[in-house]
């Protein structure tokens, strides 16, 4: 799961991935904008065939917290 | 006051290591914590975006620690100076203002539906879908929202369907490179925005 999450960070932002660890933030640490979380929180949905809600982008602050979200939303 | 700097590709590295020393540490740090060159370089910028608003505008040449609020809106501690600032792959924009203020600037990309339908409303995506240019009307609507996100001090926690973009006084430009479109929120009236602010931005001579 975080190696997959990882990968698609790193495709979308085209940092190398061994520089990306579960503690980054997107925002501070690899560079996002609002535009991108969002677009990316799309890429995850198609991915790991999940949904996610408006409200919960907000939480989506560093990879584990993705990660944490799609194994969780994953279980549902 | 907007100054907006859209030479990304000027901007050299010497230039920037030179930047990079004159900050403040605790702005170097966050600088330098992006992983990409590039990014640390809009930050970099940003920063003296701001530096050289508040000496232009207000005379004031130390900048105070920037104190954020819990969803991440800077502000200026004892100080009745507003700010915002705002990077995209082309361009950094700062405002300054006596007033509550958001600025966005975005690059013009190809539209995406997906996005679109997460983050607008359904009078907005029936405009869309009758648009010629999608793409610009997308980032207009886009630049628009975050700048009110930013106004309220909210970021990504006021989902931007749920704002209304009419019900604020806002003004959206596109920048003249074509390749920009640029907003500002604020509690004042959009037209004067466009007297005292738009009209008067400029690309910033930072050298």
């Amino acid at each position: 799961m975080l190696n997959k999450v990882i990968s698609i960070i790193s495709e979308y932002q085209d940092i190398p991935a061994d520089t990306i660890h579960v503690d980054s933030h997107l925002v501070n640490d690899l560079g996002f904008t609002s535009y991108d979380v969002v677009s990316l929180v799309g890429k995850f949905e198609d991915e790991f065939d999940i949904e996610v809600p408006d409200r919960k982008i907000k939480l989506m602050k560093t990879v584990d917290d993705i990660v944490k979200f799609i194994e969780a939303a994953m279980e549902e | 006051m907007v100054y907006i700097f859209d030479r990304l590709d000027q901007y050299t590295n010497e230039l920037y290591e030179k930047h990079l020393s004159s900050l403040p540490i605790w702005r170097r740090e966050k600088a330098l914590q992006y992983k990409k060159l590039d990014d640390r370089k809009r930050s970099v910028l940003a920063f003296v975006l701001l530096q050289r608003a508040l000496r232009e505008e207000y005379g004031i040449t130390e900048i105070p620690e920037f104190v954020y609020n819990e969803f991440g809106k800077p502000s200026l501690p004892n100080l009745p100076i507003y700010f915002s600032l705002s990077h995209c792959n082309d361009a950094v924009a700062c405002a300054v203002s006596d007033h509550n203020i958001g600025i966005d600037v975005e690059s013009i990309v190809p539209y995406n539906p997906d996005v679109a339908r997460r983050v607008c409303t359904a009078d907005e995506l029936k405009m869309l879908g009758q648009s010629s240019n999608k793409n610009v009307e997308f980032i207009k609507l886009w630049t628009a929202k975050e700048a009110i996100s930013k106004y309220e001090g909210m970021g990504l926690s006021l989902p931007f369907a749920e704002i209304d973009v009419s019900k604020y006084a806002v003004h959206t430009n596109m920048f003249k490179s074509k390749k920009l479109v640029l907003s500002i929120a604020s509690d004042r009236d959009s037209k004067i925005f466009s007297q005292n602010l738009l009209t008067n931005s400029f690309d910033c001579d930072i050298m």
